[in-house]
């Protein structure tokens, strides 16, 4: 690797302006700087792209001020959706401004007119980002779990630093999963994990540092999780809010190929689903296309576009939400069939509902026949449907918890027994990050839980 | 006329445009970047951008100022894009009579945005034509030294 390709070379931003202008003098600018450089016009067909080609940006510069969305907006949406590390922009810098624009997750506020040299050292803050999550996930055991972040680090050149493939180590990352799964996770103790493991050479001390860690993991995914639902919930454009969902749901889950379920592409399967209602679990489980070998075509084209014309009423939002929730095979079939015959500007095709609790009657039921997972999505779609009422414009930070106990939910609800590798249960997903057949990137590795925890 | 003449006519038209205050360092900016990036259409390409962007804007708020209910949070959103926009070539003077404009929409008075519009409408107005006669100038002065190879 030379000095030519080296990090920050060939930094894949994103800008995202209305202003036209303002557009062709950043890609200048930047390409100045020797980034690889996208422009887009609107936040709308910013969240797109980034969704499209989700591994392909390591950074966004955005404006605040732009008439299809808030910038504050796309820079929520980026956060929960990518976890890109975001730049904001704008010619106004009131203190105010500049807050709000902290408190939303940028990791810096540009005023207009950028220089060169602030440009030049954008790279700093995606650097900054891969260096916390390595280090959350690290632990004295060094370098073992960087290997999860590796195509997190895609766009870096400095690929090396991460690599590793330890065939080795992925088996006793398994049987660790595996161990934990068959204990159940609140009885879980480093101690228990050993004898089951049986793994020769392997100590207390091993076990006990990488539970550690994988409760840290969890917990932040549960963080994240709970921001996620309440941030797409809260949206004004609810639509938007659904169609992260689904696409959250759709988009994360990768299995293994030899999954003995062999589950089906998202793409074929889903347009043939009947109306969960009656499903079995077991039924549910064949029929939910989670494991989708190639990522990439999971995000369908007319995921955000889809949803462009539903009201932005809340009361939809909840609706959509809710039956994203719970109807999972419905919404995802709705989410692809729309995109394959709606038109950009079609009415989105959801099985109406009339009235919150109706929703709310249909959840549950759903929820009712389909077993164990039952109390953990309970105050899911409660939570949404609390969230509906709460106003647009909480001061203060912008999540707030009311009404919300996701807490609630103990990891213990979820009958591991139940399950085998091939379901999308945290077990599963406790698998699917740990396999090695698994293209994972840092994103992927934020959504197991929300697909766990509020989808059947 | 000789090369010679025309560069002079355009440095002229420049330096007059920075000391009066019509562009700030911001197009000084852009200047550069046309000159180290080696592509010389760059300046050109941004201000006719910027002219065609800013004529939009003040049509659209012209529409606006004559509705019988004027939306000034519509016409102080439209404001702010120009600002944003002005600010992008260095346009300087257009940027302060549009951060006058703002007072007028905060005001909500239409008399006073009416004026307010005026006056941007003006600056943009002599702006525009000393860019115009600057790319003429440019595109002369290419045309000369072509010539002359």
């Amino acid at each position: 690797m030379d000095a030519a390709t080296a990090f920050p070379y060939g930094l894949r931003v994103l800008v995202v302006d209305d202003d036209p202008t303002w557009l062709k003098i950043l890609e200048k600018m930047l390409r100045k700087c020797s980034y690889e450089v996208t422009t887009c016009g609107l936040a709308r067909v910013a969240l797109d792209i980034l969704r499209e080609r989700k591994n392909k940006f390591d950074i966004v510069i955005s404006d605040v001020n732009m008439p299809d969305m808030d910038g504050f907006k796309l820079l929520e949406h980026i956060g929960l959706e990518m976890d890109l590390p975001v730049i904001m922009m704008s010619i106004d810098g009131e203190t105010s401004r500049v807050m709000k624009g902290v408190q939303h997750g940028a990791c810096d506020y540009l005023l207009k007119p950028v220089r060169m040299k602030e440009l030049r050292n954008i790279w700093q803050h995606v650097y900054r980002k891969k260096m916390h999550e390595v280090k959350e996930i690290e632990g004295h055991d060094s370098c073992d779990d960087l290997q999860i972040l590796r195509n997190g680090f895609e766009g870096l050149d400095d690929k090396s630093l991460f690599m590793r493939s330890d065939s080795d180590t992925m088996r006793k990352r398994k049987d660790f999963v595996n161990a934990v799964n068959q204990i159940g996770f609140d009885k879980v103790g480093p101690k228990k994990i050993l004898d089951l493991m049986n793994v020769p050479g392997l100590t207390r001390e091993n076990v006990a540092s990488h539970l550690q860690k994988y409760r840290l993991y969890l917990s932040r995914l549960q963080k994240q999780n709970e921001e996620r639902i309440l941030g797409a919930a809260r949206q004004d454009f609810s639509h938007k809010g659904t169609s992260e969902n689904l696409n959250l749901r759709s988009s994360f889950q990768e299995q293994p190929s030899n999954i003995p379920n062999g589950y089906p592409h998202a793409s074929q399967n889903i347009q043939t689903q009947a109306n969960m209602q009656d499903s079995q679990l077991e039924d549910t489980k064949s029929t939910v296309p989670l494991p989708l070998p190639d990522k990439k075509e999971v995000y369908m084209e007319g995921d955000g576009r889809d949803f462009s014309d539903v009201k932005p009423s809340l009361m939809d939002c909840i609706k959509s939400t809710s039956l994203a929730l719970t109807c999972t095979v419905d919404s995802i079939s709705v989410q692809l069939s729309d995109s394959g015959t709606t038109s950009a500007d079609g009415d989105l095709k959801f099985s109406s509902v009339d009235g919150l609790s109706s929703i709310k009657n249909c959840c549950f039921d759903q929820i009712n026949s389909q077993g164990p997972l039952r109390p953990s999505q309970e105050p899911s779609i409660i939570g949404c449907t609390e969230l509906a009422s709460l106003p647009d414009d909480q001061p203060g930070y912008p999540y707030p918890l009311q009404g919300v106990s996701f807490d609630n939910i103990p990891l213990s609800s979820f009958d591991f027994s139940h399950y085998n590798d091939a379901t999308m249960i945290l077990s599963g997903l406790q698998n699917n990050w740990y396999d090695d057949d698994l293209e994972f990137s840092s994103e992927t590795m934020d959504y197991p839980l929300i697909d766990g925890r509020l989808f059947a | 006329m000789a090369g010679a003449a025309l560069r002079d006519q355009l440095s002229a038209l420049l330096s007059s445009m920075f000391s009066q205050g019509l562009v700030d360092e911001q197009f000084e900016q852009l200047q550069m970047l046309q000159d180290e990036g080696g592509t010389p259409g760059f300046v050109a390409e941004v201000v006719t951008l910027f002219c065609d962007d800013a004529e939009r804007i003040i049509a659209e708020i012209a529409t606006l100022l004559e509705q019988p209910i004027v939306s000034f949070d519509k016409v102080d959103a439209f404001v702010h894009q120009l600002k944003g926009s002005s600010a992008s070539v260095g346009a300087q003077k257009v940027k302060f009579t549009c951060m006058q404009f703002r007072q007028f929409c905060q005001e909500k008075s239409r008399d006073g945005c009416l004026m307010a519009l005026a006056v941007v409408r003006n600056e943009f107005y002599d702006l525009r034509n000393k860019f115009q006669t600057m790319l003429q100038l440019e595109q002369q002065i290419q045309a000369y030294d072509h010539k002359q190879q």
